[in-house]
């Protein structure tokens, strides 16, 4: 079975879901890394992209109240719940740029606020392109970009436009879990369904505003709704081509409604990375994050399909919320030697991935 | 280190040599240190109890160790109380110490002269390889592939508490067999004292030990299967 796969990757054929299944089911671990290897190695050869970026969370208040979520909190009068005003935000870039960091993106995501005003969101854009212009901003889920659409009344394409205008650069691919509508129901019934994920990142894609993809695994999905959440991801880009990188998210369980499911097994993460480049082969980049993976499997995944190691990652909440045990930041020296001790050789990118000049620490 | 060679190729290997030796079971074993002053922290009953070869000196040698209900001597030089330890009926794990990013000279360094203790001293129950501080990823299955190959007909230790669980998980793919490190039937909350506990539960290490594609086996005290 294996070498009937094997030769459709080879001949630059698209997987079916019966190729996934047989992927997942497949015994020999090393083999299917070896298989997304050759396909990584084939498109990036050694080379391990990373960047210098910053996390912003606006607010952990958040109306959906999700079981898979450690991070939100129902109200703001609610212990350990918080809102940025917008100066505390740019600040916390301000203060990076202070000590010599060459951030050149910004992760904003956030809880689904029903008390900050839309222009809260356009102002914190242009407030932090204002601090350092050239940098690129990558914001708003798509489930946040419906609420904003539920919440203000503009239509989704009004509502990237104005975000664009403001100076968002690309939307990050938070929030599309599983699509399974059956496992939507029971970890977060409250957000938008897949139609309306993949609708936003259509339109997206439509006004030029480049988008990833992720997939939570590992709660209470199938095997079978995995390749459906993959396949469905590659029909969008096969339309669009606007798909810049896939982040395969293993569940961590601590301090959520969740709790009972246990986390991935490393060799379940190593093996949902490997399906994913050999399914996913029309989006160029495979994210290994390393705050969710770990550092060891991260680094492994290196050689499991994985080209992308993410980036510095200052000020991660939410991984660290449900457990992570990971650093919450690591220096570009730290990525560089983790990614050479590899075997790769690691570019600095930008939020499109053009190398930037040699990355050092 | 760089990988030179292939990573694949040499898990494979090192799967196949594992999986040969142990029809395909992959083993658990609960396990705590025994310190010289009689402490053996833990509320479980049931672990392997060991001790560091150097702390004998300080229990009153084999025969207190004996005493204390030790099962385990752990060594790492090949001294020559190994063999009375070995006479004695003690179970001898050799630590294996690397460290990430020592060159490959250190490195086939550090595994011949591992070589040269297990062909002094027969009847070695395991190697118990050792980061010496932070271990990497890669660098790490490597290591254990090379340990595997050194002893292919042997148990070779994945350290929960020193490689952490998931790093301690890819190490069966990659030549380990056992898994050790305190291990019980249920999770004790992390609070207080155990808020950064390693404690995993007899049920995890199955699944990781499923995962990777061994038949899981907990190990006792004596060495032994249990039946299940």
């Amino acid at each position: 079975m294996l070498a009937a796969i094997q030769a459709k990757i080879r001949a630059d054929r698209p997987l079916s879901h019966a190729d996934g299944m047989a992927l997942f089911a497949h015994p020999d671990l090393l083999e299917l890394g070896a298989l997304a290897n050759e396909l990584r190695q084939r498109w990036h050869g050694d080379r391990t992209y990373f960047n210098r970026n910053l996390h912003i969370n606006p607010t952990n208040v958040c109306v959906a109240g999700c079981p898979l979520c450690s991070y939100s909190r129902k109200n703001p009068e609610d212990e350990g719940a918080f809102t940025l005003t917008l100066r505390q935000a740019v600040d916390k870039l301000r203060a990076r740029l202070e000590v010599g960091d060459r951030v050149t993106e910004i992760h904003i995501v956030g809880g689904l606020s029903d008390r900050l005003p839309f222009t809260y969101f356009t102002d914190l854009l242009a407030g932090l392109k204002q601090v350092k212009p050239d940098l690129k901003i990558k914001a708003f889920s798509a489930v946040e970009i419906v609420h904003f659409h539920e919440q203000y009344g503009f239509s989704v394409e009004e509502i990237l436009r104005k975000l664009k205008a403001a100076g968002l650069d690309s939307l990050p691919g938070g929030g599309a879990e599983i699509f399974s509508p059956r496992v939507r129901a029971r970890i977060c019934p409250k957000k938008c369904d897949a139609e309306a994920w993949l609708a936003v990142h259509r339109q997206a894609h439509r006004l030029g505003i480049p988008t990833n993809a992720t997939m939570l695994f590992g709660t209470v999905e199938t095997v079978e709704e995995r390749i459906d959440h993959l396949l469905r991801l590659r029909d969008l880009q096969a339309e669009t081509g606007g798909f810049l990188a896939f982040i395969p998210l293993p569940f961590h369980p601590e301090n959520n409604a969740l709790a009972s499911c246990p986390m991935p097994t490393a060799a379940e993460i190593l093996r949902t990375m490997a399906v994913a480049r050999l399914v996913l082969a029309n989006i160029p980049h495979l994210k290994a994050y390393w705050i969710s993976l770990g550092l060891s499997v991260a680094q492994t995944a290196l050689w499991f399909g994985a080209d992308d190691f993410d980036g510095t990652v200052s000020e991660e909440k939410i991984y660290h919320q449900a457990g992570a045990q990971t650093p919450e930041t690591l220096s570009p020296a730290e990525i560089i030697r983790m990614v050479t001790a590899a075997g790769r050789t690691p570019i600095e990118r930008d939020t499109l991935y053009a190398p930037l000049t040699p990355a050092e620490g | 280190m760089t990988l030179d060679r292939d990573l694949f190729t040499q898990g494979r290997a090192a799967f196949a040599a594992t999986q040969k030796a142990y029809a395909g079971h992959g083993f658990f074993e609960s396990i705590q240190r025994y310190q010289p002053d009689g402490r053996a922290p833990g509320p479980e009953k049931g672990k392997t109890l060991y001790v560091e070869s150097f702390d004998l000196a300080a229990m009153g040698g084999l025969a207190g160790a004996k005493q204390a209900g030790i099962s385990v001597i752990a060594e790492s030089l090949g001294s020559a109380t190994l063999y009375d330890a070995l006479d004695q009926g003690f179970r001898v794990w050799l630590r294996t110490p690397y460290r990430a990013g020592e060159s490959s000279l250190q490195r086939t360094e550090r595994l011949r002269s591992m070589q040269d203790i297990l062909d002094q001293f027969s009847g070695m129950d395991a190697l118990w390889p050792s980061p010496l501080g932070e271990p990497q990823g890669l660098d790490t299955l490597e290591f254990f592939s090379a340990c595997r190959a050194l002893f292919p007909a042997g148990h070779v230790l994945s350290d929960l508490v020193l490689l952490g669980h998931k790093l301690g998980q890819l190490c069966l793919t990659f030549g380990a067999d056992e898994l050790v490190g305190p291990i019980g039937t249920a999770r004790q909350l992390r609070l207080g004292d155990n808020a950064q506990s390693h404690d995993v539960t007899e049920l995890e290490a199955r699944q990781w030990i499923t995962a990777a594609g061994l038949i899981p086996r907990k190990r006792l005290e004596s060495g032994h299967v249990a039946n299940d």
